[in-house]
């Protein structure tokens, strides 16, 4: 196990809409993967990812139904809809922008001279 | 897109409450038990699988509360909540309700039919294409002293204009009409074909009144109303080509016009004939009625010099038996010339309006601050709960708001039944036959009530609030409402009150008196039981003087032989 970082602001839900571009489903699923994609280095609490997907749902981006699991309990799950698409492309897009300039701000040294 | 799939989903959170509690339940059971099965799969026991899962989920209820306040639908499950506490209050003083509600339910009420009226009667264009280029055109001498035209008025204006599209005359008489059904008094008018033309109007079956008409031997015509048409000559389709006899005269048919229109440029007649202009052999009589359409783009101001101009060329030629050489012949818009003096009454009636809504708010107002004094505690209670300031005035405003939207509707409902009582009762108003109650009325009639809410709201809102700091919650001995902001506001309520009440007495009293004043001129005679009839004789019928006298000698004797009738004359 890696060290924890918290999670920065405004992230979970672009993280969410990644987990559930790769298929719909249920919180219990997004979280888990979202461990799992992050090699658990993101701590989230378990609980957070709901009030992050009820105000997802009212944006539209996702919607939710209920289907029975494999285990054959009933469980909701979430499904990303056209626009939640367009809103993880967009978002990743501003993402990688600002990661490189955050990045190339931290590699940025004055010995090297040229900015 | 974004905004509506988010009201959408916050009213629809709202809708399904219930089910959406339920569901968030079994969804967040759910995760603490996959959670549980997870860590048992690697290999931790039950008990200390599922204690570590819900420590994993974090603070249960606090996520559940988290999830609410994401659905979105704080404010307005706040807003339900209020209505239905303040509907409870209502219901728990009935009273105060019944009083509250009849009080500004009469205020809205009328406030409305005199809007309704204003807005229909004053400021509503007239019922014709372009009207604002309408206008009638009076002989005038003096800013006060218009009278209509003569012939020789209207010949000269036919031939010599230069500012408008289409000129016509008008004049109107009470008729006779047999030959279909009882026969009945009506009210004939009679117009060129430019009169129609001016005006713009078309018929809906048939043809109107054209130059034809107008020669000397043309045979005598009809345009009837599309609710002649429907009573007596069954229907529109069915009246053309039917001769109905006027003042024994019979008249073909020709046109009916569209439903709903009848009144044209105010001449209340029911039945439209052609107006045949003898070459004149006198200046007067002046009993035609000008209506004239101008040409696009010319002001009621150019048509004034054009006419100015026809006034001095025709005086000359008749000087001998008209000698006021000042009149002039001037345009007026015809929706003024419609209104005339019925606008300054509405004005004033409106303000009389006007001042009794303000009492009837400040009235409400009264009460709602002494129902405010009473709930301080209340308030106060609330207040160290946790309520905010906004929370606390939003549900004082939305106590009031539920009083004056039902104290609207109350008004709705009144003003409906006033406007079919003026209606039906009043004369003297024009265009009567436009009037109801409209998408505008209610437009009014739901702002008033708003309006009124918030007003009414007001004092009681800065009583309370402004009371608030002093430390309401202490059980105090001083009896409730005898705060010295409340009282106040309350000082300064009555004398508004009083200050609005007293101009309102006045004029109503000094209106009263002279409606009173009015009624009281003698006669001259004793008018109890008194009948008059009155009867129009055909000329046709009854061309001299000998037959009229017959006719009226035998219907005096024959009068005073009915079982009832005292003396006959």
């Amino acid at each position: 196990m890696g060290e924890n970082v918290e999670l920065l602001q405004g992230t979970l839900e672009l993280l969410v809409l990644k987990a559930l571009s790769l298929e719909p489903m249920h919180g219990w699923g997004i979280g888990h993967r979202i461990g799992q994609m992050s090699a658990a280095v993101f701590t989230v609490p378990q609980g957070s990812v709901y009030p992050a997907l009820q105000r997802m749902l009212r944006k539209g981006s996702i919607r939710s139904e209920w289907r029975v699991t494999e285990n054959n309990r009933r469980a909701r799950y979430y499904v990303l809809t056209a626009a939640g698409r367009r809103q993880l492309d967009a978002e990743v897009l501003s993402w990688r922008r600002a990661s490189a300039a955050v990045e190339g701000i931290l590699a940025f040294r004055l010995a090297d001279g040229a900015p | 897109m974004s905004v509506f799939s988010d009201w959408s989903e916050r009213v629809k959170a709202l809708a399904r409450k219930n089910r959406q509690e339920s569901e968030l339940d079994d969804e967040v059971r759910f995760h603490v038990d996959q959670e549980t099965a997870e860590r048992v799969r690697r290999g931790a026991d039950l008990a200390t699988a599922r204690r570590e899962a819900l420590l994993a989920f974090g603070g249960m209820e606090q996520v559940k509360e988290d999830v609410r306040d994401a659905r979105g639908v704080r404010p307005l499950e706040d807003v339900v909540a209020d209505v239905r506490y303040a509907l409870r209050g209502l219901r728990a003083s009935p009273i105060f309700a019944l009083a509250a509600i009849s009080v500004l339910g009469l205020g809205l009420g009328a406030g409305t039919v005199v809007f309704t009226l204003a807005d229909r009667v004053l400021l509503a264009d007239l019922p014709y294409p372009a009207a604002d280029r309408l206008v009638r055109i009076y002989e005038k001498n003096s800013p006060t002293n218009l009278w209509s035209l003569s012939t020789v008025d209207v010949l000269a204006i036919r031939d010599q204009q230069r500012t408008f599209d289409a000129f016509g005359a008008v004049r109107w008489s009470e008729v006779a009409l047999s030959g279909v059904g009882r026969p009945e008094q009506m009210v004939a008018g009679r117009g060129t074909a430019d009169f129609f033309r001016a005006l713009d109007v078309r018929a809906a079956a048939g043809r109107l009144v054209v130059p034809a008409d107008e020669l000397a031997d043309a045979p005598a015509v009809a345009v009837v109303t599309d609710a002649m048409a429907r009573e007596r000559l069954g229907g529109a389709a069915a009246a053309l080509g039917r001769s109905i006899t006027i003042d024994g005269i019979s008249h073909t048919v020709v046109g009916v016009l569209p439903p709903g229109q009848g009144e044209l440029a105010a001449v209340p007649a029911q039945v439209w004939l052609q107006l045949k202009l003898a070459t004149p052999s006198r200046r007067g009589p002046f009993w035609l009625r000008g209506i004239g359409r101008l040409r696009p783009g010319l002001t009621i101001a150019d048509a004034t010099r054009d006419l100015a101009g026809i006034s001095e060329r025709i005086f000359p030629l008749w000087a001998a038996g008209f000698r006021d050489q000042t009149a002039r012949l001037t345009p007026v818009p015809l929706r003024d010339a419609i209104v005339g003096q019925s606008g300054r009454q509405l004005w004033l009636f409106g303000g009389a309006v006007l001042l009794v809504l303000l009492v009837a708010t400040a009235n409400v107002a009264t009460l709602m601050l002494v129902r405010a004094s009473a709930r301080e505690q209340e308030l106060a209670v609330r207040a160290a709960l946790g309520a905010g300031t906004s929370r606390l005035a939003r549900l004082l405003v939305t106590d009031s708001l539920v009083l004056t939207v039902a104290a609207g509707l109350v008004g709705l409902g009144l003003a409906a039944f006033g406007l079919q009582m003026v209606a039906t009762r009043v004369t003297g108003l024009p265009r009567l036959h436009e009037v109801a109650l409209g998408g505008r009325s209610l437009v009014f009639a739901a702002l008033v009530a708003i309006v009124s809410g918030f007003l009414v709201s007001a004092p009681a809102l800065i009583a309370s609030l402004a009371g608030r700091g002093a430390g309401s919650l202490r059980l105090d001995t001083r009896r409730v409402g005898t705060g010295r902001r409340a009282s106040a506001a309350r000082s300064a309520l009555v004398i508004a009150e009083f200050a609005l009440a007293l101009p309102l007495l006045v004029g109503a009293g000094l209106l009263l008196r002279s409606f009173v004043e009015l009624q009281r001129v003698s006669p001259g005679f004793d008018p109890d039981g008194a009948v008059s009839i009155a009867v129009a004789l055909p000329v046709v019928r009854y061309p001299e003087y000998p037959a009229r006298e017959r006719f009226w000698n035998l219907l005096e004797q024959r009068a005073s032989v009915i079982p009832g009738v005292a003396a006959a004359g």
